[in-house]
C-alpha cells in the first residue's frame, strides 16, 4: 500500500455491511479475510506447521477444558461496529446451543489464540490492542518463528497490563479458570 | 488511521465489486466514496468556497464549451479493475446520447477537473497518477488554499510530462479542443 493511501480517510465498513457482502457473495465464503478497524484485511495462507499446531491446540483444549469451555476453530467474533476478527482458536462460554441464533458476547469470549507465523507483526500489534480495547480476559499468541507462548492478560483500560512469554516446561492458567493448570507443550511445535 | 494498516494486506474490492455494493444498498447512490487502488476511500465534504467555485466552473465550461463539449458534475468513471474515481467535473466530447449506453472512451474524455481544498494531497498525488496511468489527457487542478490553477497534460508511461501553474489572468487551451481559449480566472474565486 502506498503512502498516500495512508494518508487518506478511509470509508469504513461496518459489521452489518460486512454480513451483507457475504450474504450478497461480494465476498466469498472460502475467503481468508477478516474485518479490522473497518477494513477488509486479507489473512495469510495456512501453511503446514500452522495448521498442525491448530489441531495439536485445539485438541488439548477441548482434553483441559472439557465441561467448562467450548472451543471454536477459525471463529468470526465481532466486536463493537467495526471489527470482525477471525482468531484461530476461541475458548467460549459453552453456551453452544444459544450461538446457533444470536451472535457471542464479549463476556462469553474467555480466551483468543492466535498462532502466528506469517502473522506475528499483525497479531501482537494490532490485534493485540483489539483485544485489549474489548477487554478479551486472555490472549495467547504462539509464536512459532521463536518458539514461545505469548500470555496478554489484564485487559486494563484498552492494555493488556501483564505479558508473559512461556517456554517448553512452563505452565499457566486462564484468568477466567485459575484453578485449571496448561502446560505451554501442546501450544509449540514438538521440540526438535 | 492508526499505523496498524502500515502491515496490513487490504483485501482490494474490484469496480464490479463496488458497483454490486451499490446495487444491494450497502453503499448508498450519492455517498461521498470513491474506489481508488481498490479501497473504499472517503470524499472531503463539499464545503463552501467548494461549492461556489464548482458552481462558477460549470456555468462558464458549458458556456465556453458548448457544442464543444459535454460537462458533468461528480462523474464516476472507473479506470480498469480497482479504480473508480468521482472527480468533481469531468469534461467529455459532446455526444451526450452514446453514453446512455456505454462508458466515456479514453479518447472521449477531454478533461477531468478536481477542486482541492483538504484534498489537495490526494489530488495532486495518488489521483494524478491514477489519471496518468489510464492516459487521462489533461487534469486540471483549482488549488483553493493557493488561488492557482494546476494543469497536467501529456500523459506519458504513467506521468504527466506537462505541468504548469496558472494564475489569475492566464489563459491556456485544452489539447482537446485547441482553438478554444479559456481563462484560468473561471477556475478560481474572485479575486479579494
Amino acid at each position: 500500500m502506498s503512502d498516500m493511501l495512508l494518508a487518506m480517510e478511509p470509508r469504513k465498513i461496518t459489521v452489518a455491511e460486512y454480513h451483507r457482502m457475504a450474504a450478497e457473495g461480494i465476498l466469498g465464503d472460502d475467503e481468508r479475510i477478516e474485518l479490522l478497524d473497518g477494513l477488509l484485511i486479507s489473512m495469510s495462507p495456512i501453511g503446514r506447521a500452522h495448521w498442525a499446531l491448530h489441531m495439536q491446540i485445539d485438541a488439548y483444549l477441548k482434553i483441559a477444558l472439557v465441561g467448562r469451555a467450548a472451543i471454536g476453530g477459525q471463529t468470526s467474533l465481532a466486536l463493537g461496529d467495526f471489527n470482525e476478527p477471525q482468531p484461530d482458536i476461541a475458548v467460549l462460554a459453552p453456551n453452544v446451543s444459544e450461538y446457533f441464533t444470536r451472535p457471542v458476547g464479549c463476556h462469553e469470549i474467555y480466551a483468543l489464540i492466535e498462532i502466528a507465523d506469517a502473522s506475528l507483526a499483525k497479531d501482537t500489534g494490532p490485534k493485540r490492542d483489539l483485544y485489549a480495547r474489548f477487554a478479551i480476559a486472555d490472549y495467547l499468541v504462539a509464536d512459532v518463528a521463536n518458539v514461545s507462548l505469548i500470555q496478554h492478560s489484564q485487559p486494563v483500560d484498552g492494555r493488556y497490563a501483564r505479558l508473559q512469554r512461556l517456554g517448553y516446561g512452563d505452565a499457566f492458567s486462564l484468568a477466567t479458570f485459575p484453578s485449571v493448570v496448561l502446560d505451554v507443550d501442546p501450544f509449540l511445535p514438538p521440540r526438535a | 488511521m492508526s499505523d496498524m494498516a502500515v502491515q496490513l494486506e487490504q483485501r482490494k474490492i474490484t469496480v464490479s465489486e463496488y458497483h454490486r455494493m451499490v446495487d444491494v444498498g450497502i453503499l448508498r447512490e450519492g455517498e461521498l466514496v470513491e474506489l481508488l487502488d481498490g479501497l473504499l476511500v472517503a470524499m472531503s465534504p463539499i464545503g463552501h468556497p467548494h461549492w461556489a467555485v464548482h458552481g462558477q466552473l460549470v456555468a462558464y465550461l458549458n458556456r465556453t464549451l458548448a457544442g464543444h463539449a459535454a460537462i458533468f458534475g461528480q462523474l464516476s468513471i472507473p479506470l480498469g479493475d480497482f479504480d473508480e474515481p468521482q472527480p468533481d467535473i469531468a469534461v467529455l466530447a459532446p455526444e451526450p446520447t452514446n453514453y446512455f449506453s456505454r462508458q466515456a472512451t479514453m479518447e472521449e474524455t477531454f478533461a477531468v477537473i478536481e477542486i482541492a481544498n483538504s484534498s489537495l494531497a490526494k489530488d495532486t498525488g495518488l489521483k494524478r497518477d491514477l489519471y496518468a496511468r489510464f492516459g487521462i489527457v489533461e487534469y486540471l487542478v483549482v488549488d483553493l488554499s493557493n488561488r492557482e490553477l494546476l494543469r497536467y497534460v501529456d500523459p506519458v508511461d504513467g506521468r504527466y510530462e506537462g505541468s504548469q501553474h496558472l494564475k489569475y489572468g492566464d489563459t491556456f487551451s485544452l489539447r482537446a479542443l485547441p482553438d478554444v481559449v479559456l481563462t484560468a480566472n473561471a477556475f478560481l474565486p474572485p479575486r479579494a
